[in-house]
């Protein structure tokens, strides 16, 4: 299974991943689910982290979390330590999706899988997704 | 026949001379005796007399040496009784050509110590029954005494420059005025206009420093009370009280028990010196006798002027240390917020730019789809460059300079409106409210920056009422003055607190969890002054406050003609 990267376009590729994207920002969780599904991936989306609970209700799981940190509400640091409190996401990589000029430290605090710093090639979302959800 | 015998032989022929010598004797500083084997003084100049505190040398002669000399404790150097072989008198008998000792010794009773460089000298007789030795002893209580003040500021001076935390170097110095130069001993620094930090004390006598410590804990120093600290950075000078009285002790007191505590400590002397440091007042050292022992020598106050200006300089460079620290974590803080915060809209831009191209490049031209995310690109673009704006004023204000204000006919009742809206769609929590008494109040400002002021208050408002409730923003306006006021029901200002929001980086005690760096309130007070306005708050504890922005409608005051 080859996947095709970068800059032809968003093409459908052979796979799809479940993806939940987590974000407070309307725009850029409108720019990252669009840009997921045009790789061709199953995305959900939060606005904070118990909206993300919700969707992780019913039987649906994602292979990778995209996680912004920083949300009102629930914010990404109480989401992850819901995640690893149970058993059924303790294992889902989280890939934290922020601002911070810090942001390799914050990933490594809550055990993240990956990171990537605002802004970032659109690319990027699928080459994580592919990467973290290859063992599938 | 010895050296010295030949020299006043020199003299013999010289009859006149000869008849003057006793006076001559008497009219030098230092003392002379001449003893026998058997210890009896046989000869004793006026200043012998002095240093041993005899009012003649007749009195002296015929005595023993011993009886004279066993009414001094005889110290060595580190104050241990002295062992007496050590002596030059005893040391020329047994043979020692010229010894000589530095001599401490103290006439009983007394604490006060003195020194003599000691020399001795045998002069040979035809037999050793008559062999004499002539001891000169130099008073050298002076050279001694500065000798230890040099050597007490070299020492403290080391304390001082071994940390940075005067805290434990001015406790330990504390400890090096008692007892050497005083029974009690106390530092304080002035921590703000209202704060007093006692930050060491010492006292020789283990139950007056209990006693000093209880009523340092029962009646803490406290900046609104007069004490000799407030007085002598007042007077930016040392304040001496030579003979403390009950009414000096009553003018400090606070209550008849703080009186009788006071009472209590038994302080006969009282020197308060202050800690400068570049001019500026840092704190004082207090020292005091509670023991008989001789009064503060002008020496001594000299050298303790000395030490306050050491102490003064290095808590200068201990507190602009941590002021540079906290200055530079609070750079640190504001990089970090400006860059998350300008990094978010231009992932959107980026975010947008990629999915429109994306979209072009595909199979399936939706252009009204394009046509939505370049409008979103460029609201996006708005909001990076509102922050660099922003961001810019920030770092002119916090500089000390002005921002090129752009005036023009704002409409502060649209504005308003425009804000709470956009605050409301984004907040559950809150509730805002708008009023107005006129439909429209119009005024020459600069509408970026109305709107910066307006968004510190209401964000300010959100952030300190963080369990929810009604925001209210109230405008009214008279012929010449627009007034709006931003009422919160959230934690409050502490009074204490109130005078210091305006200040640059403040942040009230009670608020120090909450994020933040942006314009804040310092920055919306100098635009709101830019513009020939200005803003007041009332608070009150738990309450909520009122925050209230006033703003002439013609704009500033148009700057003096020839400027």
């Amino acid at each position: 299974m080859h996947a095709s990267r970068g800059g032809a376009g968003i093409t459908s590729e052979d796979v799809t991943h479940q993806v939940l994207v987590v974000e407070d920002d309307p725009a850029l969780r409108e720019i990252y689910a669009g840009a997921l599904r045009g790789y061709g991936h199953d995305v959900r989306t939060a606005g904070d982290g118990a909206e993300a609970l919700e969707r992780l209700k019913n039987g649906w799981e994602p292979c990778v979390v995209f996680l912004d940190l920083r949300m009102p509400g629930m914010d990404g640091w109480e989401l992850s330590r819901r995640l690893q409190a149970d058993d059924r996401w303790r294992d889902v990589p989280v890939v934290v999706v922020a601002a911070h000029f810090r942001i390799d430290r914050e990933a490594a605090e809550i055990g993240a899988s990956s990171w990537l710093q605002k802004p970032f090639d659109l690319a990027r979302l699928d080459e994580e997704t592919k990467a973290l959800c290859a063992n599938e | 026949m010895n050296d010295a015998v030949r020299e006043a032989s020199a003299i013999q022929g010289d009859e006149e001379v000869a008849r003057l010598l006793p006076v001559i004797f008497d009219s030098i500083a230092d003392g002379v005796t001449v003893l026998d084997r058997a210890g009896t003084i046989r000869y004793a100049n006026a200043a012998a007399a002095r240093l041993m505190g005899y009012e003649r040398a007749s009195e002296l002669v015929g005595r023993s040496s011993e009886r004279v000399t066993s009414r001094f404790d005889l110290l060595d150097d580190d104050g241990r009784p002295l062992d007496l072989s050590v002596l030059p008198t005893r040391r020329a008998y047994a043979g020692e050509p010229n010894p000589e000792a530095t001599v401490r010794f103290r006439t009983e009773g007394s604490e006060h110590d003195q020194w003599s460089l000691v020399r001795a000298r045998l002069l040979e007789g035809p037999d050793a029954d008559h062999d004499l030795v002539i001891t000169s002893f130099q008073d050298i209580t002076a050279i001694k005494q500065a000798e230890h003040r040099l050597s007490f500021l070299l020492h403290a001076s080391a304390l001082l420059g071994e940390t940075a935390d005067y805290h434990d170097s001015l406790s330990r110095i504390a400890w090096l005025v008692v007892p050497s130069v005083a029974d009690w001993c106390a530092f304080d620094v002035i921590v703000d206009d209202e704060t007093v930090e006692r930050v060491a004390m010492a006292q020789a006598d283990p139950e007056l420093l209990r006693a000093a410590q209880e009523i340092e804990r029962r009646w803490p120093a406290d900046a609104s009370q007069p004490s000799a600290v407030q007085e002598v950075k007042r007077l930016r000078h040392r304040v001496h009280l030579r003979d403390m009285t009950d009414e000096m002790l009553a003018e400090g007191a606070r209550d008849t028990e703080h009186l009788e505590a006071l009472r209590g400590m038994r302080l006969r002397e009282l020197l308060t010196i202050p800690l400068i440091g570049r001019g500026q007042v840092f704190g004082a050292i207090s020292v005091g006798h509670s023991t008989p022992r001789p009064p503060l020598s002008p020496e001594d106050v000299a050298m303790l002027e000395d030490l306050g200006r050491r102490a003064g300089a290095a808590v200068d460079a201990a507190l602009l240390l941590a002021e540079s620290k906290e200055t530079l974590r609070l750079q640190e803080e504001f990089m970090a917020v400006t860059s998350h915060d300008m990094r978010t809209p231009l992932a959107a831009v980026r975010g947008y730019a990629q999915l429109a191209l994306r979209h072009l490049a595909g199979e399936q031209q939706d252009l009204a789809s394009v046509e939505r995310w370049l409008g979103d690109i460029e609201e996006s673009s708005t909001r990076l460059t509102n922050l660099v704006s922003e961001f810019m004023d920030v770092t002119l204000l916090r500089a000390g300079e002005e921002v090129p204000l752009q005036l023009q006919p704002t409409n502060l009742v649209a504005m308003a409106g425009e804000r709470v809206r956009e605050y409301q769609a984004a907040e559950d929590e809150h509730q805002f409210s708008l009023r107005s008494d006129q439909v429209s109040i119009v005024g020459n400002w600069d509408p970026a920056r109305i709107g910066r002021v307006l968004d510190n208050l209401l964000g300010n408002a959100v952030k300190f009422s963080p369990d929810g409730g009604v925001i209210e923003v109230v405008m009214a306006a008279n012929q010449d003055d627009a007034t709006l006021a931003v009422i919160d029901h959230g934690i409050g200002i502490a009074p204490q607190d109130l005078s210091r929001i305006f200040l640059p980086m403040y942040r009230g005690a009670n608020a120090r969890t909450v994020a933040g760096t942006g314009l804040g309130l310092a920055g919306s007070r100098r635009l709101v002054e830019l513009m020939g306005g200005g803003i007041t708050v009332k608070s009150r504890l738990g309450k909520g406050s009122t925050f209230t922005v006033v703003l002439p409608l013609a704009g500033p005051a148009p700057e003096p003609a020839g400027e």
